[in-house]
């Protein structure tokens, strides 16, 4: 975690860049009650010094915060109703729609989420529209068979294979799923925003670029998180 | 002259100061999930 601060920082000299904590970020699945308050309170430290942009909890997560006895500051979710959060750049609007969790496959839900990201693509202001998903691999791409066409981009965690960058629906939306313990950070770059309202279909390495850092030896690690973790 | 150049010179300097602007900015969007709590000897 203290290379991904560095990381982060490097990062942050790019004011267009928003960062995203899309769950399971604090237990392992199915552990979130074993886990001793301090190991959660250490973690919950360090990464709010990691400056995340939006930050979205898994029902793992939120256990293990109640079970820790710890307050959840801007880790917020999961939720009930899809939740619309915006974040403006220098060349636009980005819409990010936190996809609700009950911890299980719910059709109603699912169907509200879509029409909440066709309502927003319909308003015009937003240049993309992101999901961040909690509901693991094979609810994401249920979904996306279903409704994936409503947006431009879905963040997945959960349980499930990673993926850097798949390009599905003729294109038109791209999937990244997020590697297990950390491993890397994934980045998607787009040269030039698409217009407010417009929807995209996605020509790889040219309208958009993705990357999967590792965060290996050769970035350094941030010595005031290194310090949380050994005092 | 004096005024000439000058004039040009601060046209340039606008110029220079503008372009990176209208060429318009990347977005990049970082993304992480399913560290799972770990971080010692977590990579990242």
């Amino acid at each position: 975690m203290a290379r991904r601060a560095t990381y982060f920082k490097a990062a942050r000299e790019n004011a267009d860049t928003v960062i995203v904590s899309g769950g399971y970020e604090f237990s392992p699945f199915g552990l979130e009650r074993d886990r001793h308050p301090s190991v959660i309170s250490m973690l919950k430290r360090a990464y709010d010094l990691l400056g995340y942009d939006i930050t979205l909890r898994a029902p793992n997560d939120a256990v293990a915060f109640e079970h820790a006895g710890i307050e959840a500051g801007q880790w917020v979710g999961p939720f009930d109703e899809p939740q619309l959060v915006t974040r403006k750049v220098q060349d636009g609007s980005l819409a990010f729609i936190l996809f609700p969790d009950s911890g299980q496959h719910d059709p109603d839900i699912e169907d509200k989420t879509a029409a909440l990201a066709e309502s927003v693509r319909k308003d015009g202001k937003y240049n993309l529209i992101i999901g961040v998903s909690t509901w693991g691999a094979n609810r994401e791409q249920d979904f996306i068979d279903r409704h994936g066409a409503a947006f431009d981009i879905i963040l997945g965690s959960g349980p499930g294979p990673g993926y850097a960058g798949l390009y599905l629906r003729d294109n038109s939306l791209l999937w990244v799923r997020a590697f297990t313990k950390g491993r890397s950070v994934l980045g998607v770059t787009i040269p030039s925003l698409p217009k407010p309202g417009a929807k995209i279909v996605w020509e790889p390495q040219t309208t958009v670029l993705t990357t999967s850092a590792p965060l290996g030896g050769d970035v350094a690690s941030d010595p005031e998180i290194n310090a949380i973790f050994n005092p | 002259m004096k005024t000439s150049i000058r004039a040009t010179l601060w046209i340039i300097v606008a110029l220079g100061l503008f372009v990176p602007t209208l060429a318009g900015a990347e977005t990049t969007i970082i993304f992480s999930a399913n560290s799972l709590g770990e971080f010692a000897p977590c990579p990242s």
